[in-house]
């Protein structure tokens, strides 16, 4: 039995980083195969070789057991692959119909021109609708239905290709349960089909329920696959995670101090529920959770990047208000965040003027800038960081991640903040870089500084963190002190 | 790995050397074809005359270029102000007065535009394609077919007399204003911030600072440096008109691109369009003296804008290839 | 049930409250005025005839995420030469297609700039222009052509059954044009290309192939709109479109198409150049000068954008949270 889809000894790197290992898959014809592995695994770098948007460095990768080259998106749809992903790649403004069809519309001829067959693509829509076991109106227009609707048509456009392989990237992470139970019912029709599915996830429970065999990767690399019959979460997760923890981080111990930021009962909109947590000077807070959790919104809405609908902020046992970033930096709580390209750092401009970006109020006097403050101040932190760099006029994009995610953190650190909140401060950065910036945490904490940092890596939270808070779909799950924390713990609340 | 900013301040500081060598050549090359006029002391200034307006307007044009933005009702908006200048004089005598209207009327009409751009989010392009359509309509709503003219003897002063008997003062008020854009632009935060905006504008607001203040800011200084353009006009050829800014538009724009100036934001140069004024100055007289003035100007402009464009965007393209919507 | 569904959406679409408003404004005038004589009438239906099919061309680029500043001076040219050539002796299947072969041509090279170059549209365009008029003055004639000839004026002048030839040609273009949106795969790529370009991309649609063609339409019908405008002219002159594109956008914009791209359409459209050359008709008739026209102008374009642009829903929103908010605290205060 040919599997439909095969790839051997995947390899791919990026600047710095090895993504993918000697990966390997095999998806049988009909089956759904649910792959996990915590964020980072690299999943989604799998699924982009897959889907012709990466080229692997090496390896091969076989369609039916016949060797293929997948060279753009379009390739892969016109071979039968489909990915659903989390962001629909919809227009909006167009129908469901136009959406669906879009780039490979149905044509007739008539008097020696062409026309859309409207008429044919209805009927294979309805078709399509159909096995999916969905009613929509196939002239509204897609901007107007929610997610799950959106979902929807995405699969349903998937097979208008008529994909074979249909591949879901977290699809289940906006939709209500109700809304989770038709789309499963769905799936089942799909693959009454006969079309073979991929279901990328982190729902241990809903994998259970839908998928023929699991696979697990991690850091790059293949771990197992097994029957979802034949294993249990426990098996699954201690995969996930099976490796040392090095003694790489450097956090020595503090004693926390009093209270220096507490929130009650924070609210906005879907994405924050009811949040509480303390945070004391002199201790590192991690906040762990899946992508999608809300870390980044609580992030935000504490630092007054968005609004919050209702809740208490308290520093220092003062409440305060919080309506702009200007004035977080000014109660001094600042925010190194999680995206440098999209809104931590300008990539075109140079070190030192991002780096005090946020601050250039207080270098400011009636003449300007005060350059030579500022100066001094830049080459100040850039050694402290070490930060290398030819000059502090280098270019941002002249220099490595890691680098640059340095200067992101020192661009927080200028503003002397009481309170710091580094979003996935270690990102994108080599190891290198990775250990000297958690030195740089250890130092501060050691300043009594109050830091609450979010990441999605997990040995980094356990060897970093005091205290972890673990954030489930809006809410805080659990609070687990440095004493009892461990992977298996953080995966079972987050999940 | 190169040292970027240094070549993009080595290809900067290049290009402007590149622009007064341009500016020198064209000198001597109007010398020539005009029999040696040009070079003449009592000439050479003069070449700035007529171009100051520009100038001035081109000043804060290349701050909302840097942006990304643009405004296309600078032209009308001078008329404007240059109307309600003559309107307020005649009506009240006083000079002071219609000073301060003319300057009123101005930041006002960028008023709106950095209102509806900032507040509603409606692209810079089609705001200003509406605004300065009311501009025009309402100037000629108010001044008819009249011309307002009756402006003092004295307002021609300020061109007839000139410092040393040669250098016109418009040109001394451009080259200050110049300098204090160029001091605000590369000296303090708010050109940071501009410069920011053009690059990453999310950037900027996770810095702290107020993105929707700051763009309304930088319209209303159009607003004003139309204004203050239209009392200069005024000064040279005293009277009010609603058609007074038509061509400022393409003069303004083509100055700022090729001074530098990229068309998306984020590089700017002050320094550039400074210079280049002073060559679209010679470029007009010159052409002028030797017989192909008006239309002629116009289309070597437009010319120039399509090749700076192109040209810069080669440039720019090596370095980051964001494609912006191509609606402003 | 699903008909009187149809009939309820689309009432309640933006082009249905424009078509009443501008029917209504149509009956004031036809009441009040000798608009409803027969060489009122015909004016007005040779006004909207040119600007109709103009507006198609740019409607066209707005979907696609683009604008065209040029397309007055490329009118100007297009009609020139048309005129020249009837001067120097073409018939109709001449200097016809010489003014469509030269809108498509002037408005390819402004495509192939946006294109190949990434030069936004709108400078592009406003360069592109100031080209043109200085065009103007090195052509033959000095760019003018006073008394033409009869075969030309006839093209203008011509009537069928009481309504003027060119109104029938414009009217059968836009019903040409409405079948080509709905019916090619091209009309839809133009929608997701202003919608999204990078969505566009990976549903394997080439961006700046379709960007080009969409110019290259644009360009023909501005050929042909040249010829329906100049035709009934005694004299043409190339800069005397100038800054006509204005009244385009105008058009384009009321209709609901928006400005970003993506959305709109070309009913819209149609019922935006109705109204706008009512409008233009109202103000004659009713003696207003004409440069409160651009008065109008600029606010109906400001009301319209707005319009298509804010989400009037969301603002009402906020704005009744903001207030209950507000209330909220004043009796949160009142306690004690």
């Amino acid at each position: 039995m040919t599997n439909v889809l095969e790839l051997r000894n995947i390899v791919k790197t990026f600047p710095g980083v090895k993504a993918l290992d000697n990966m390997k898959l095999e998806l049988r014809k009909g089956e759904l195969l649910a792959i996990c592995g915590e964020n980072g695994a690299g999943k989604s770098t799998l699924m982009k070789i897959v889907t012709g948007v990466y080229k692997p460095d090496s390896g091969e990768m076989l369609l039916n057991g016949e060797p293929v080259h997948i060279k753009h998106p379009n390739d892969a749809y016109e071979k039968g692959i489909a990915i659903i992903y989390q962001e629909t790649s919809l227009f909006p403004e167009l129908t469901v119909l136009e959406n669906i069809f879009m780039g490979h519309e149905f044509i007739r001829r008539k008097f020696g021109l062409h026309f859309i067959d409207y008429e044919k693509m209805r009927q294979t829509a309805l078709d399509i609708f159909g096995k999916l076991g969905v009613e929509i109106d196939l002239d509204g227009k897609v901007g107007g239905f929610g997610v799950a609707t959106k979902q929807m048509i995405e699969i349903a456009k998937a097979l208008t290709y008529d994909a074979k392989i249909l591949i879901l990237d977290e699809p289940t992470a906006s939709l209500t349960s109700r809304e989770v139970t038709a789309l499963f019912n769905t799936i089942k029709r799909i693959k009454a089909e006969g079309v073979s599915m991929v279901y990328i996830s982190h729902r241990l429970e809903e994998i259970f329920l839908i998928a023929d065999r699991v696979m697990v990767i991690r850091d790059g690399g293949y771990v197992a696959t097994a029957g979802a019959k034949d294993v249990n979460s426990n098996q699954l997760v201690s995969w996930m995670i099976g490796r040392e923890l090095s003694d790489l981080y450097s956090k020595t111990p503090t004693k926390p101090g009093a209270e220096a930021l507490s929130v009650e009962n924070l609210n906005q909109g879907e994405t924050l529920k009811d949040i509480s947590f303390t945070l004391r000077k002199g201790e590192i807070v991690g906040l762990s959770g899946l992508a999608g959790s809300g870390r980044t919104e609580l992030a935000h809405a504490l630092c007054g990047l968005s609004e919050i609908d209702s809740g208490t902020i308290r520093m220092n046992d003062r409440e305060i208000t919080v309506d702009n970033y200007h004035e977080a930096i000014r109660q001094g709580m600042v925010y190194v965040s999680e995206d440098r390209k999209a809104n931590g750092l300008i990539t075109q401009m140079a070190i030192g003027e991002n780096m005090t970006l946020s601050i250039l109020d207080k270098l400011s006097g009636w003449l300007g800038i005060r350059f030579k403050r500022e100066r001094e101040m830049v080459d100040a932190y850039t050694a402290r960081l070490k930060i290398k760099a030819m000059s502090s006029a280098t270019v941002l994009n002249n220099l490595s991640g890691g680098n640059q995610q340095k200067v992101s953190v020192a661009k927080a650190l200028v503003a002397e903040p009481r309170i710091l909140i580094l979003d996935e401060p270690t990102r994108g950065v080599d190891v290198g870089a990775k250990s000297e910036i958690h030195k740089i945490i250890d130092e501060l904490v050691h300043r009594d500084l109050a830091i609450l940092m979010i990441s999605s890596d997990l040995p980094e939270i356990l060897a970093m963190s005091d205290r972890i808070y673990v954030m489930k779909e809006g809410r805080i799950a659990g609070e687990l002190p440095k004493e009892e924390a461990s992977q298996e713990k953080i995966l079972t609340l987050a999940l | 790995m190169s040292n970027n900013f240094v070549t993009a301040i080595k290809s900067r500081i290049n290009y402007q050397v590149f622009l007064l060598l341009t500016l020198i050549v064209l000198l001597f090359v109007f010398d020539h074809l005009t029999d040696g006029v040009i070079m003449k002391r009592n000439v050479i200034f003069r070449l700035t005359e007529n171009v100051m307006e520009v100038g001035l307007i081109a000043l804060s044009m290349t701050l909302v270029i840097a942006t990304g933005g643009i405004d296309l009702s600078v032209g009308y908006a001078m008329a404007l102000a240059a109307i309600m200048m003559g309107l307020t004089y005649e009506k009240t005598g006083s000079m002071v007065a219609a000073v301060a209207v003319c300057l009123l009327t101005g930041m006002l009409c960028g008023a709106l535009n950095g209102l509806i751009i900032a507040k509603a989010g409606i692209p810079p392009l089609v705001t200003t394609l509406a605004t300065f359509s009311l501009y025009t309509g309402v100037s000629k709503c108010i001044a008819g077919s009249n011309i307002f003219s009756a402006f003092p003897e004295g307002m021609t002063i300020l061109i007839t007399h000139r410092l040393f008997g040669i250098i016109p003062y418009q040109f001394i008020l451009f080259l200050v204003l110049a300098s204090l854009f160029a001091f605000a632009f590369n000296r303090t935060r708010y050109g940071r911030y501009l410069r920011g905006m053009g690059f990453n504008e999310q950037t900027v607001r996770f810095s702290g600072v107020n993105i929707g203040l700051t763009k309304f800011n930088i319209y209303v200084l159009a607003g004003l440096m139309s204004a203050i353009a239209a009392i200069v006009y005024l000064c040279r050829l005293p009277a009010a008109k609603p058609d007074i800014g038509i061509n400022i538009n393409l003069e303004t724009i083509t100055a700022v691109v090729l001074g530098g100036t990229s068309i998306v934001g984020g590089v700017a140069s002050i320094e550039g369009t400074v210079l280049s004024i002073l060559i679209l100055g010679v470029l007009r007289k010159g052409l002028s003296l030797i017989g192909l003035g008006g239309d002629k100007y116009n289309f070597i402009l437009g010319i120039i804008l399509v090749f700076c464009l192109i040209g810069f965007s080669f440039l720019n393209g090596q370095i980051t290839l964001t494609r912006k919507k191509v609606t402003e | 049930m699903a008909r009187k569904n149809k009939l309820l959406e689309i009432v309640k679409t933006r082009e249905f409250a424009l078509g009443v408003f501008t029917l209504g404004v149509f009956a004031i005038l036809y009441a009040t005025t000798n608009f409803s004589s027969a060489a009122g009438l015909q004016s007005y239906a040779k006004d909207v005839a040119y600007i109709l099919t103009a507006s198609i061309g740019m409607t066209i680029l707005f979907i696609a995420g683009n604008t065209d500043l040029s397309m007055g001076t490329t009118l100007g040219l297009a009609g020139y030469f048309a005129a020249y050539f009837a001067k120097t002796g073409s018939h109709w299947y001449v200097f016809i297609p010489v003014a469509i072969v030269v809108g498509v041509i002037f408005s390819g090279i402004n495509g192939l700039i946006v294109v190949l170059f990434k030069v936004p549209s709108m400078v592009a365009s406003l360069a592109l222009m100031t080209v043109h008029m200085g065009l103007f003055t090195l052509l033959p004639l000095g760019g003018w052509v006073e008394n033409v000839p009869r075969h030309f004026a006839d093209v203008g002048y011509a009537v069928l059954g009481g309504v003027p030839l060119v109104f029938v040609i414009a009217v059968t273009l836009f019903l040409a044009a409405l079948l080509f949106m709905k019916f090619t795969r091209f009309a839809k790529k133009l929608y997701a290309v202003g919608g999204n370009y990078n969505s566009a991309i990976l549903a394997g649609i080439s961006p700046d192939r379709t960007i080009f063609h969409a110019y290259l339409i644009s360009g023909a019908l501005i050929g042909v709109a040249s010829i329906l405008l100049n035709t009934t002219k005694q004299m043409v002159q190339a800069n005397s479109s100038y800054g006509m594109e204005m009244v385009f956008i105008t058009t384009t914009v009321v209709g609901g198409t928006s400005v970003n791209g993506g959305k709109g359409g070309l009913v819209g459209t149609m019922i935006g150049s109705f109204f706008y050359a009512l409008l233009t008709r109202a103000m004659i008739f009713y003696g207003f000068q004409d440069y409160y026209s651009y008065a109008f102008q600029g606010v109906i374009i400001l009301l319209a954008v707005l319009a298509t642009e804010i989400d009037f829903g969301r603002v009402a929103k906020r704005l009744s949270a903001a207030l209950q908010a507000r209330d909220e605290n004043r009796t949160h205060r009142k306690c004690p």
